[in-house]
C-alpha cells in the first residue's frame, strides 16, 4: 500500500520539488538580504542603483539552477515514462538533493556576503567589482551543486 | 613614455597650461623641486582665484539644476557631450559675465519660488488648524468683554469633557463650556467665564490638560480667515505658474549656462595646476610624461609660439612611470575589465591582447544562444557604429557587440536558438540543428570540453608569467617558473583524464603511460628550485614543498571552468522551458497571441539574467583563476592633463 502511493514516479517529482524549493527559497532570502542592504544605500545616493541591483541580483541564481533541476529531472521522468523503477524513481529524488540543499545555503550566505559587498559600493562605486568577485566565490559552490545534480540525473 | 621637463616664462604660464591642456598629452606628474634650487622655486596655489572661481562654477550649477525640470531638448539615449567648434565656444565665453549675471538671477528665483512654496505649506497647515474650529460662533480674536473671560482650547480626547461640565456645574461657577468640535486627538472647547470665577476654572481645566489656541494675527470669523487664505493660495499658485513659466523660457539658455559652465571649471583645473608646478620669479618649470610618439608634435607646438626650453629623458632604471595601452580593434575593448581590476604595471606586459578572444569567446559559451547572441550584436553595433557616445560607452558597445558574435558561434554550434524554438516550431522537439552537439543531451561532454578550456586558458595565464619573465630578461627563471609547472601540470592532466567522465578512451590510453613520468620530472623540478629565493635551507625545502601544494589550487581552478557548462546549460533549458509553455496553447489565435507574450517576457528575463551571470562570470575567470598566473598590478594609468569637461567637447 505504501509504496502505491509513495511510488516511483512520486519520489522522482519530491526530488525535483525539493530541488526547486529548497533552492529558490534560499535565493529569496539571500536576495533579500541583499536588497535591505541595497536600498539603504540607493535611500542615500540614487546614482548607485545599477550598481547595488547588479550585487542585489547575483544570489537569485541559485534559484535559476533548482529551477533547471527540477526541470532535467521531470525531462527524465517523461522519457523513461511508465516504466519508471523504484530504484530510478528514487535515485532521481536523490539527484535533486545536490542543488536543493547546497542551493538554499549558499544562497543565503551569498545573500550576505552581497550585502557586504553592496556596503564597499557605498563607499567606492570604482571598487563595485572587487564586490561582485567576492560575492562569485561563494557562488562557485552552487554551480558545483548544480553541475553534480545535473550528471546524476544523466545517469539515470 | 618619456620624462618632459618644461622651462618657461612666467607671464606665459597661464597661456601655455591652457595649451597644454587643450592638446591633452601630457600626463603631468607632481613637479618635484631640488633642494639645492628650493629659494628660488616654490608651488604656490592661489586660494582666492580657487575659491572664486568655485562660487561661479556653484552659482552656474545650481542655475542648472534650477532648470533642468524644464528642460525641452531632445534627450538621446545615451548621455553625451555637446560638440562646439572653437568659435562658438568663445562667442558664448564673451558673454560669460552676462550668462553668469542671468544664472544669479535664475538662482535667486528659485529662492523667491521656495518662499511662495512654504507660504502655501504655511496656509494649508493654518487652514487644516482653523477647520477643527469651524463651528466657533464668535471672531477669532475675541479674548474677553468687559466682565468675562473668554478662552480657545483643547482638552485631550482621552479627559472625560462630560464629567468636567459636571464638576464645573457643581460648584457653580458663572461659567459656560460651548464644544466647538471634536477629532481623534483632542476636544475643542469655548469657554466663556466670569472674572471673578476666572481662577477657579482656569485650575479644574489646567488638571484636565487643557491648553489654550491663540491665533495670532487672525480677525474675524473662521470661515473668513479660511476662504481668504484659500484665496491666498490660489494666488501663489497663479504666481508660481507664472515663474515656471518664465522659467521655462529660460531654460532655452541652458546650452550658454552650461558651457559656462565648463569654461570656468576648465578654468579652475588650470588655476590647480598652476599650484603643482614650481614658479619662480621670472620663470616656471614643470615635469610630466609624454608618449614618444608625440613628443616632437609637442616640442614644434610650443616652442612655435613661446620662449620655452623643453628636455626629454628615457625612464630610468626603477622609475615609475604611467602606463599607456596601445591595443587593436578586440584588445582595446576589453581594456577597461582589466583596468577595473587594477591597471597593469609598467613593467609588465600588457595582458589584453591574450585576455580578450578568452574573455569574449567564454562570454558566448555562458550565454551560449544563437537568438540571444545575435539580438545582443545588433542592438550594440548599431549603438556602436551609428549612435554618437562618450568612449567608455563606445568601448563597452564594442565588447557586447563582440561577445554577441561569439555567442551567435556557440549557439550555433550547440543548435540553440531561442533555446529549441525552431525544433518546437516545426512540430519536431527531438530534431537536432547543432553543428556540432546538443549540450542539453549530452553535459558529460560538454563538460571535458569546459575544463579543457579552462586548462588552455591556465596554460595561457602561465605563457604570459613567461612573457613578464622574458621582458624582464630573467630567461633562466622561465625554466623553472614556467616550463616546470607545464611539466608539472600536464602530467597530473594525464593522471587524472580517466576520472574525467566522457574523456575517449583511445585519447586516455595514447596519454595516460606519459603522465606519471612528466609528473614525477616536474615535481622534482618544482621541490628543489621553488625555495630558491630563501635565504636557509629550511625556508628552501618548504618553498619547494609548498609549491607541490599548488597543485591542489591548479586542479580546483580547472573545477572552476565547469560554470562555463552549468551556465550555458541554464540558458538553454530555461529557454527550453519558454518554449514549452508558450506553445501549450497550440495553433489558435489566442494560442499565438499567448505564445508572444511568453515568447517576448520569458526570453527577455533570461537574456537578461543571463547575460548579467555571463558577463560577471567571464570576468572572474580572468580575475581569479588567469591572472593569478601571472599579473603584476599597481600601475598608474596615463592620465594626461586635459579639458575635463561636464556638458561639452571642444573640437579644434
Amino acid at each position: 500500500m505504501f509504496f502505491e502511493v509513495f511510488n516511483a514516479n512520486f519520489w522522482a517529482i519530491f526530488g525535483g520539488a525539493l530541488a526547486f524549493f529548497l533552492a529558490a527559497a534560499g535565493s529569496a532570502k539571500g536576495v533579500s538580504i541583499a536588497g535591505e542592504a541595497a536600498s539603504g544605500v540607493v535611500a542615500e545616493d540614487t546614482d548607485k542603483f545599477v550598481n547595488v541591483m547588479i550585487l542585489e541580483a547575483l544570489p537569485s541564481t541559485q534559484g535559476i539552477y533548482g529551477f533547471v533541476i527540477a526541470f532535467m529531472i521531470m525531462a527524465a521522468m517523461t522519457e523513461l515514462g511508465s516504466a519508471i523503477t523504484m530504484q530510478q524513481g528514487l535515485t532521481l529524488f536523490v539527484a535533486g538533493l545536490p542543488i536543493g540543499i547546497v542551493g538554499m545555503f549558499s544562497g543565503i550566505y551569498q545573500g550576505r556576503v552581497a550585502a557586504a559587498s553592496i556596503g564597499i559600493v557605498a563607499k567606492r562605486s570604482g571598487d563595485m567589482v572587487k564586490g561582485i568577485i567576492l560575492t562569485l566565490m561563494v557562488e562557485l559552490f552552487a554551480i558545483f551543486g548544480l553541475l553534480i545534480s545535473i550528471l546524476m540525473v544523466g545517469r539515470v | 613614455m618619456k620624462k618632459l621637463t618644461l622651462v618657461g616664462l612666467h607671464d606665459d604660464r597661464h597661456r601655455i597650461l591652457s595649451r597644454l591642456m587643450e592638446l591633452g598629452v601630457l600626463d603631468i606628474s607632481d613637479t618635484e623641486i631640488n633642494p639645492e634650487i628650493e629659494h628660488l622655486f616654490k608651488k604656490e596655489v592661489d586660494s582666492d582665484d580657487i575659491k572664486e572661481l568655485e562660487g561661479k562654477i556653484h552659482t552656474l550649477e545650481g542655475a542648472i539644476s534650477v532648470l533642468r525640470p524644464f528642460d525641452k531638448r531632445k534627450k538621446p539615449l545615451f548621455k553625451v557631450r555637446k560638440d562646439m567648434n572653437h568659435h562658438d565656444f568663445s562667442a558664448v565665453i564673451l558673454r560669460r559675465h552676462e550668462v553668469l549675471a542671468e544664472a544669479s538671477r535664475i538662482n535667486r528665483i528659485r529662492t523667491e519660488l521656495l518662499g511662495i512654496k512654504s507660504d502655501i505649506n504655511k496656509y494649508n497647515s493654518s487652514i487644516i488648524q482653523l477647520n477643527s474650529w469651524n463651528a466657533l460662533s464668535i471672531p477669532v480674536e475675541s479674548t474677553d468683554t468687559l466682565r468675562t473671560e473668554i478662552w480657545k482650547g483643547m482638552l485631550p480626547a482621552a479627559a472625560d469633557t462630560e464629567a468636567i461640565l459636571k464638576s464645573i456645574d457643581e460648584e457653580e461657577l458663572a461659567c459656560s463650556i460651548e464644544i466647538t468640535g471634536s477629532d481623534n486627538d483632542q476636544t475643542y472647547i469655548t469657554v466663556y467665564v466670569h472674572n471673578d470665577d476666572a481662577q477657579k476654572v482656569s485650575s479644574i481645566l489646567k488638571r484636565n490638560g487643557f491648553s489654550n489656541v491663540n491665533f495670532p494675527g487672525l480677525r474675524g470669523s473662521v470661515s473668513e480667515n479660511i476662504s481668504l487664505m484659500e484665496e491666498k493660495i490660489g494666488e501663489n499658485q497663479k504666481e508660481i505658474a507664472g515663474i515656471e513659466e518664465n522659467l521655462a523660457e529660460l531654460s532655452l539658455h541652458l546650452d550658454e549656462i552650461e558651457t559656462v559652465y565648463d569654461y570656468y571649471s576648465i578654468r579652475k583645473d588650470i588655476s590647480l595646476m598652476e599650484g603643482e608646478i614650481a614658479a619662480g620669479k621670472r620663470v616656471f618649470f614643470l615635469e610630466g610624461w609624454i608618449p614618444e610618439s608625440i613628443e616632437e608634435k609637442l616640442l614644434a607646438d610650443l616652442s612655435e609660439k613661446w620662449v620655452v626650453d623643453i628636455n626629454t629623458r628615457h625612464p630610468l632604471e626603477d622609475e615609475e612611470f604611467p602606463v599607456l595601452l596601445k591595443n587593436g580593434f578586440i584588445a582595446d575593448s576589453v581594456e577597461d575589465i582589466t583596468n577595473m581590476y587594477d591597471v597593469p604595471s609598467h613593467k609588465a606586459v600588457d595582458p589584453n591582447p591574450v585576455m580578450a578572444p578568452f574573455f569574449i569567446l567564454f562570454f558566448g559559451l555562458m550565454l551560449s544562444d544563437a537568438g540571444y547572441g545575435l539580438l545582443m550584436a545588433i542592438a550594440c553595433g548599431v549603438v556602436y557604429f551609428f549612435v554618437p557616445i562618450e568612449d567608455t560607452m563606445k568601448r563597452f558597445m564594442k565588447m557586447m557587440m563582440l561577445c554577441g558574435l561569439a555567442t551567435v558561434f556557440w549557439g550555433t554550434l550547440f543548435g540553440s536558438w531561442f533555446g529549441n524554438l525552431i525544433p518546437v516550431l516545426s512540430g519536431n522537439p527531438s530534431m537536432n540543428i547543432s553543428v556540432w552537439f546538443e549540450p542539453v543531451k549530452n553535459p558529460e561532454y560538454m563538460l571535458m570540453w569546459a575544463l579543457l578550456f579552462g586548462v588552455i586558458h591556465l596554460y595561457a595565464g602561465l605563457a604570459m608569467k613567461a612573457a613578464n619573465l622574458i621582458k624582464r630578461k630573467k630567461y633562466l627563471d622561465i625554466v623553472w617558473d614556467v616550463l616546470s609547472w607545464y611539466v608539472f601540470f600536464t602530467g597530473a592532466v594525464f593522471l587524472v583524464m580517466p576520472y574525467v567522465p566522457a574523456v575517449p578512451e583511445s585519447a586516455i590510453q595514447a596519454v595516460e603511460p606519459y603522465g606519471i613520468y612528466l609528473f614525477a620530472v616536474g615535481a622534482v623540478i618544482l621541490l628543489f628550485t621553488q625555495g630558491r629565493k630563501s635565504k636557509n635551507i629550511f625556508g628552501k625545502i618548504i618553498g619547494g614543498l609548498s609549491a607541490l601544494y599548488d597543485l591542489i589550487g591548479f586542479m580546483s581552478d580547472v573545477l572552476s571552468y565547469s560554470r562555463l557548462l552549468a551556465l550555458g546549460l541554464a540558458t538553454s533549458v530555461i529557454a527550453g522551458i519558454v518554449n514549452e509553455m508558450g506553445s501549450m496553447g497550440g495553433f489558435s489565435f489566442t494560442g499565438v497571441i499567448v505564445f508572444i507574450l511568453v515568447f517576448i517576457v520569458g526570453h527577455g528575463i533570461n537574456f537578461a539574467l543571463n547575460a548579467l551571470g555571463a558577463y560577471v562570470h567571464s570576468s572572474r575567470l580572468q580575475y581569479i583563476e588567469f591572472f593569478n598566473k601571472f599579473y603584476e598590478g599597481g600601475g598608474k594609468a596615463f592620465a594626461p592633463f586635459r579639458r575635463n569637461t561636464k556638458y561639452i567637447r571642444i573640437k579644434d
